[in-house]
């Protein structure tokens, strides 16, 4: 069975009277200690896919439905109580701006300190210390962190604090949502290749969602590909982005210098996002698509399997429905 | 700042505040501009009917001790009032829009200079500073416009410096510079045309404040004695409080409407360029 | 940390010089003769004249003359109200208490209920009671609190005979122990209530604004996350974030809380430095209005200061702003 599994999970947005369907019929599965990547432009609806799953969004602003299944029980059923109870020892997250990620008037120790009491509300003071210690040092920290202020520290060094505290109990599944983007590359590398050695060592299941094409390549197995809140495509990296079969992705892809390093044709994709609160009857890239058909336009593409667990949402990629 | 136009015209459609605040802004207008054709009576004239209640004689608002109808000179207020708040806030949005303009597009040594000199210049106590003025050098309506728009521009200066900082740095201020343009003209032709909106939202506010000042003024005796005055106005009813409420209690609803007003535009304006603000409500 | 200390310092210091500087320009500039702007008097008598004219060396430069205004101001000399025939020092003295009793409560007032409201309103953001209080604001940030301390006054006062209508205490009560101190608790519900009610919506508002937005920061988003309570993230995280620009108002206030009482010190009729401020106004007292002055300008430089120091302790942030 799969660590997590979305089956056809819709978010929508409620801005006033408008509804903006940011995420639509997403389903993906997530094996035990797998590390999977989430590709897509901004506003694709991939952070909002992650909030989504971690019911961070409010039902103030968001409508939610489909399935998240975590180990079979589904996280959209979940009273507060129970969510709280799985939240950051099953769960836990890597933000985007992390630099943002705690209170800028309390001080770092302080306050992981609070974090690790949610779920460990007796444990003393030199056991929580000396947990948090242990993590600053998994992290290449050094402990005099704890005594300072979010603002006292470089972007990197904050970035290395968040993934300290996404550490605190040692977490089944991490998701890092955009985690290294803000950072430079030498920074970026350096922590990307700290996860995943921390990955083995604690064997964590990763979801990584990034519009870095190469950082997926780089660090995870799988990929998803999504666009305006669909997924385009699916499968193991060694197959969707070395041989992409959906435009979009192939689009993407060559949107991205090579890894390699080799000289090819670098361009991007012409157009720009679909409106979002308008449902498309075709295919939603089909305005965008340099091979799309009346049929794109017209019909909504299913799912199709092309291979071993790759899948693409294409009239054109030649598989079979599996509907 | 065409689009800005274009996005102010749209969130309009949706600002409840704005609306309200535009519908009240045109009455007041007409109130002010129509006084002479509006008004039954001359504000200085001085009836048979002393101190009569809202209606009596055909006097729609009553008459103060003196013998003046209420509702003439109610609407001839309507002009000192207007006149000065909006004079005052246009000489604090002129002088704020230049200094922080300079502050923020010069930067350096200018810049440190006039942050400090705001820093000091918000900590004096201007209101004391307007009453001593104002008892000092006798209380013209003149000295009273100029005196208030003086001491209130260092919060139009403050938003002015921040724009010009952002926009100094943006690529078409940084192409006029490449294309050799002069600073002060950059300065007037770029910086403060595409920064100037928040200013004139905080402009309309401050037509608020200098409106309460005034009448604060006419009301502790220091407003100008030859022009008549909302804050004056319920000064003279003040002795007649228990007899003849009406005296003192209708110019004191037209303050409030008119600052309100005011506020509303001014608040209004600043939800149309901070939609953020805007998506917490 | 030093360095920002000293800094806020100098600009206090500054401070004062340029409103001691402002003071002296301005009645060197004031229309007429300044020996008459002095003693307040329109036809002060020659041996005033001569002894002015020595005092404040009204025969000599200008720079000189701003030396011994200097000197004067240095040795707490802040001139002699010939109105009053006594020092302004003296006269201003006798003010301060009232005018400190009667500021003081109602800002404490405005500020606990405007902060407490504002925070309720911005936890129930949308809701009816949020809406109503919004336009509460604006309606008592518009009003004039001389006008609506008349309002009060010809209700609570004069109609519904609640409570006195002016003063600060009843001739026939008592002088000394509680029943004095009642009496004067009772002199100050309308003019307290007045101050309450016009300063409130600005506390509203600022508490409301910054709890709304501290709530949209991201670190509220991590908390969630980690399965915290929604009222401990409030509690802890969200006040302690969201009270330090109500901290900073209120220092900046302080600081010019004599401004908001002279309208209603005058309605009421009540004898504070408002009150003595208007008078002086009326009696073209300049020797009083500029002790006044003068007086208010270095409280709230002193004012500022200990704000900000206070400020740099609760705002880990400002230390190292430059």
């Amino acid at each position: 069975m799969a660590l997590l599994e979305l089956k056809n999970m819709n978010i929508t947005y409620k801005v006033g009277k408008k509804r903006v369907f940011a995420v639509q019929d997403a389903c993906m599965e997530i094996e035990e200690q797998d590390a999977v990547g989430i590709v897509g432009e901004s506003g694709s609806g991939k952070s909002t896919l992650a909030m989504g799953v971690l019911r961070l969004l409010s039902p103030r602003i968001a409508d939610i439905d489909g399935e998240v299944l975590y180990n079979g029980q589904d996280f959209l059923k979940l009273n507060e109580d129970e969510l709280s109870k799985l939240r950051w020892k099953e769960i836990s997250v890597v933000f985007q701006k992390s630099m943002n990620a705690l209170s800028p008037v309390h001080k770092v120790g302080a306050q992981m300190e609070d974090v690790y009491r949610i779920h460990f509300p007796k444990a003393s003071s030199e056991e929580v210390k000396k947990k948090i210690y242990d993590l600053f040092q998994i992290v290449n920290l050094s402990d005099r962190v704890y005594e300072l202020y979010p603002h006292e520290l470089s972007g990197g060094m904050m970035q290395r604090v968040s993934i300290a505290l996404s550490l605190l109990f040692s977490p089944k599944l991490l998701v890092l949502d955009e985690a290294t983007t803000a950072l430079d590359v030498v920074t970026q590398g350096q922590i990307l290749s700290e996860i995943m050695a921390l990955q083995d060592k604690m064997k964590l299941t990763r979801m990584m969602i990034t519009h870095d094409v190469s950082v997926v390549s780089s660090t995870c197995n799988k990929v998803v590909v999504m666009y305006a809140g669909r997924m385009m495509e699916q499968g193991y990296v060694t197959d969707v982005l070395v041989h992409p079969k959906h435009p979009y992705t192939q689009g993407l892809l060559r949107s991205f210098p090579s890894f390699t390093g080799a000289k090819s044709d670098l361009r991007g994709i012409p157009g720009s996002l679909p409106d979002l609160s308008i449902k498309p009857t075709g295919c939603v890239f089909a305005d965008r698509c340099p091979h799309a058909t009346d049929q794109c336009r017209s019909k909504l593409p299913e799912m199709r399997t092309v291979g071993n667990k790759w899948q693409v949402a294409c009239h054109l990629a030649e598989g079979e429905n599996n509907g | 700042m065409k689009k800005k136009i274009e996005a102010v015209k749209r969130a309009y459609k949706n600002n409840q505040q704005l609306k309200v605040g535009t519908v009240l802004l045109i009455f007041l207008l007409l109130c002010a501009l129509l006084a002479s054709v509006l008004a039954p009576y001359s504000p200085y004239v001085l009836t048979e009917d002393i101190r009569v209640g809202p209606g009596v004689n055909g006097h729609l608002l009553g008459t103060d001790a003196l013998g003046h109808d209420i509702l003439s000179q109610l609407l001839f207020g309507a002009r000192t009032s207007l006149r000065i708040g909006i004079v005052a806030a246009l000489i604090a949005g002129t002088i704020g829009t230049l200094i922080g303009g300079i502050a923020g597009f010069f930067g350096g040594k200018v810049d440190k200079f006039i942050v400090e000199f705001i820093n000091v210049f918000v900590m004096t106590p201007s209101f004391f500073l307007i009453l001593i003025v104002v008892a000092m050098f006798g209380s013209s309506m003149k000295y009273v416009m100029i005196v208030i728009g003086l001491t209130s521009w260092p919060g139009n200066a403050r938003l002015m410096r921040a724009q010009a900082i952002s926009l100094r740095n943006r690529t078409f201020v940084k192409s006029c510079q490449a294309m050799g343009e002069s600073r002060l003209s950059i300065m007037f032709r770029h910086i403060i045309p595409n920064g100037i909106f928040p200013i004139i939202a905080n402009t309309t506010m401050r037509v608020s404040g200098a409106i309460l000042m005034e009448s604060g003024l006419s009301f502790l005796g220091l407003g100008d004695p030859n022009v008549i005055s909302w804050g004056q106005m319920i000064s003279n009813g003040k002795a007649y409080l228990t007899n003849a409420p009406w005296i003192s209690i209708v110019p004191g609803l037209a303050v409030v409407l008119t600052v309100l007003t005011f506020f509303l535009i001014g608040d209004g304006l600043n939800r149309v360029i901070a939609p953020k603000m805007n998506a917490n409500k | 940390m030093r360095r920002y200390i000293l800094k806020r310092l100098l600009t206090g210091i500054l401070m004062v010089v340029i409103s001691v500087a402002l003071n002296f320009t301005l009645i060197r500039l004031a229309p007429g003769d300044p020996v008459k702007m002095i003693a307040g008097l329109d036809d002060p008598n020659p041996e005033q004249v001569r002894v002015l004219t020595e005092k404040y060396g009204l025969d000599k430069s200008i720079p000189e003359q701003f030396v011994i205004y200097i000197k004067d101001v240095l040795h707490g000399d802040f001139g002699y109200s010939y109105v009053n025939e006594r020092p302004v020092l003296e006269v201003i003295g006798e003010k301060v208490v009232p005018t400190l009793m009667l500021s003081l409560t109602a800002m404490v007032l405005a500020v606990v209920l405007g902060t407490l409201i504002g925070v309720y309103a911005a936890r129930k953001n949308g809701g009816p009671f949020d809406t109503i209080m919004c336009n509460m604001s604006y309606l008592f940030d518009s009003t004039p609190s001389f006008w609506l301390g008349l309002i009060l006054m010809l209700v609570f006062a004069s109609t519904l005979k609640w409570v006195p209508t002016s003063g600060m205490v009843n001739l026939r009560a008592p002088a000394t122990g509680i029943g004095h101190v009642l009496d004067v608790m009772h002199h100050l519900i309308l003019p307290v209530s007045t101050l309450v009610i016009v300063q409130f919506p600005y506390y509203f508002r600022i508490a409301r604004s910054s709890v709304l937005q501290v709530m949209s920061e991201d670190f509220i988003t991590t908390f969630r996350a980690t399965g915290m309570k929604e009222k401990r993230i409030f509690n802890k995280y969200v006040m302690r974030n969201a009270i330090i620009p109500t901290i900073t108002v209120v220092g900046n206030s302080l600081a010019f809380l004599i401004s908001g009482t002279v309208y209603v010190e005058t309605v009421f009729s009540w004898p504070g430095m408002g009150r003595l401020l208007y008078s002086s106004i009326s009696k073209r007292d300049y020797p009083m209005l500029s002790g006044i002055y003068l007086i208010i300008a270095l409280s709230v430089a002193v004012m500022m200061i200990i704000v900000d120091l206070v400020y740099s302790v609760i705002d880990p942030r400002i230390k190292y702003d430059e």
